[in-house]
């Protein structure tokens, strides 16, 4: 009798769990699958304002990719993607990972300060590119003026009208955001540690410098992993800070392939053309993003 | 050898004024933000001033050449974010409750699907999205942005909540479940206090997040009166210039509802975002 009843309560259990996720199954398909496909669907065909009212949609194969890839300005941009996401994540990781280390020292108010930077990260991308923008001015710009006073330049600089010196003041905006994010995973990872293990090791002589090589990150590896590969799918696909701060230049010094899609869909209507860079994109994300999904569902499958 | 000299209570202070430097050094680009915007104009351009000498807050009643006000801005970015998370939560509650409870082949794919939509570019879904729009005629409409940045806040709630209930032992319910409690009333009941500071951050992200936005109102949004805060801070960095004490006013307008709930909820929201990503 018991049995049944318990049968019956999970089969209608299965209907109702299946109401809750529908609505958002209908969403994520109407608003994400569908447009994915169209876009896909895009990059092989010929559609721009000319054609685009007429309804006329020509296939061309790969000829749009063949295009694009023969574009100087596309293989700039590319370029430019990967060495801004490169050097992001080769200062905020490391910084991050610094200030997470500090923070987890029990002093006064160590938790209160540390969430404080957080706020870094959930502060809007176009508040900070504008903020960025006015201290990297290069008149009245607070970076150029604390820079000439310490004498460490001479002559103000005009971060801004210059590729490398635009791209570094992309980069370090992009950093400034980037380090909370990368410290506030870390010291989730950090708290998890045991502390006798570190105990046994000073005790056997270990210092600190290497109770940090030979256990705190090869007991962090997983945590680290997974804060460089979504620090790489965030800072990969920027949109807002180089399309604020520069405008993608000087020229096309600071051309990302985000800013370049939307330039070629919404400034010069080439919908196919923009739609054919914003799936390179989505491409070259989705290598270390199916990296990141084997990950979870590995932890997925252990829990 | 010195160090050893210093009781505890000593390393203790003398860490946390370390720390406090740290901080005060790091946030310093949202306090040059904040003391330009309540600077007399005069005072940005002549050698900077650290602390302000006098302050005003002309720059905030500044009239744009479009005959649109501030008010209206700020109305339409309300709008768009209340709108955004009323409809994530709606939508993103109830899923990341049936993922985390409910193992099938289609919740599997489900969720492949969230964190996919959480990796990819605005860019991938920009252009369909405006092409679709302008045939449903969402253009120039705060329906067509809430629903472009719900793209952006359904995953992230989902990925962050869905780990929360996972958390929750399975027995809690069914023991509400087992004494009459209606799905509803046990998830009320059982769910919602557990998992509080995940609802929070859902909450707070999410309205944040489409808050924020720039690149959906960008090219979603023509109209002058349609038009988000983020959107105008943008505009008027290319009408305006070099009137950065003017910026700033926007840029400080932009960031202080967010500044102001995050030092409200930061034990949440942190603590939150913490556990979210631990369990991933």
């Amino acid at each position: 009798m018991k049995k049944v009843k318990r049968k019956s309560y999970y089969d209608k259990r299965k209907l109702i769990v299946f109401a809750f996720v529908l609505p958002a199954a209908i969403y994520m398909f109407l608003m994400i699958i569908i447009p994915i496909i169209n876009n896909i669907v895009m990059g092989f065909q010929n559609v721009d304002l000319m054609n685009f009212a007429k309804g006329e949609k020509k296939f061309i194969g790969f000829d749009m990719y063949k295009k694009i890839f023969q574009n100087s300005t596309f293989r700039i941009a590319l370029k430019n993607t990967i060495s801004y996401t490169f050097w992001c994540l080769v200062f905020q990781f490391p910084l991050g990972f610094a200030m997470a280390l500090f923070f987890s020292k029990k002093f006064k108010l160590s938790q209160f300060l540390r969430g404080l930077t957080v706020i870094a990260w959930v502060l809007p991308m176009i508040a900070v590119a504008g903020v960025f923008k006015y201290m990297f001015n290069g008149d009245i710009g607070i970076i150029n003026h604390l820079l000439v006073n310490l004498k460490i330049i001479k002559e103000p600089i005009k971060w801004l009208a210059y590729g490398d010196s635009a791209m570094t003041a992309i980069i370090i905006a992009n950093i400034w955001k980037g380090v909370p994010f990368n410290m506030i995973l870390l010291s989730a990872a950090l708290t998890t540690l045991p502390t006798d293990v570190f105990e046994a090791a000073s005790i056997d002589g270990a210092n600190t410098v290497k109770r940090f090589f030979y256990i705190t990150v090869p007991l962090l590896k997983p945590a680290i992993i997974s804060v460089l590969t979504l620090g790489f799918i965030y800072t990969f696909k920027v949109f807002d800070l180089s399309y604020v701060m520069t405008g993608g230049g000087p020229g096309s010094a600071t051309e990302m392939l985000s800013t370049l899609a939307y330039r070629y869909s919404f400034s010069e209507y080439n919908f196919s053309q923009g739609s054919a860079v914003a799936n390179v994109l989505f491409i070259l994300l989705m290598v270390v993003g199916i990296f990141y999904i084997s990950l979870v569902n590995k932890e997925e499958s252990n829990n | 050898m010195k160090h050893k000299r210093l009781t505890e209570k000593q390393q203790s202070y003398i860490n946390m004024i370390i720390g406090i430097i740290i901080i005060g050094l790091f946030l310093f680009p949202l306090y040059w933000m904040i003391t330009t915007a309540i600077k007399p104009a005069g005072e940005s351009f002549k050698t900077p001033t650290l602390i302000p000498k006098e302050i005003s807050f002309e720059n905030f009643v500044f009239k744009n050449e479009h005959g649109v006000t501030l008010v209206t801005y700020t109305k339409n970015s309300f709008i768009i974010a209340i709108g955004t998370t009323l409809l994530t939560m709606l939508l993103g509650v109830p899923a990341s409750y049936g993922l985390a409870r409910f193992k099938s082949k289609f919740n599997s794919y489900l969720l492949l699907i969230f964190l996919v939509a959480q990796m990819m570019p605005s860019s991938l879904i920009l252009t369909p999205l405006f092409i679709n729009f302008r045939k449903l005629s969402l253009l120039n409409n705060y329906l067509g942005v809430i629903l472009a940045d719900a793209t952006l806040t359904i995953p992230f709630v989902v990925i962050i909540l869905r780990s929360y209930f996972k958390d929750v032992p399975k027995a809690l319910e069914e023991a509400a479940l087992i004494d009459g409690c209606g799905p509803l009333r046990t998830f009320i009941k059982i769910m919602v206090p557990i998992c509080k500071s995940g609802f929070v951050v859902a909450l707070a992200m999410s309205s944040f997040m489409s808050w924020g936005d720039m690149v959906f109102s960008l090219t979603f949004l023509t109209e002058e009166r349609m038009k988000t805060l983020s959107l105008i801070l943008y505009k008027a960095m290319g009408e305006l210039g070099v009137r950065w004490e003017i910026l700033m006013a926007y840029a400080t307008i932009v960031v202080v509802p967010i500044v102001i709930i995050f030092v409200l909820l930061q034990k949440q929201i942190v603590g939150g975002l913490t556990e979210g990503s631990v369990k991933g």
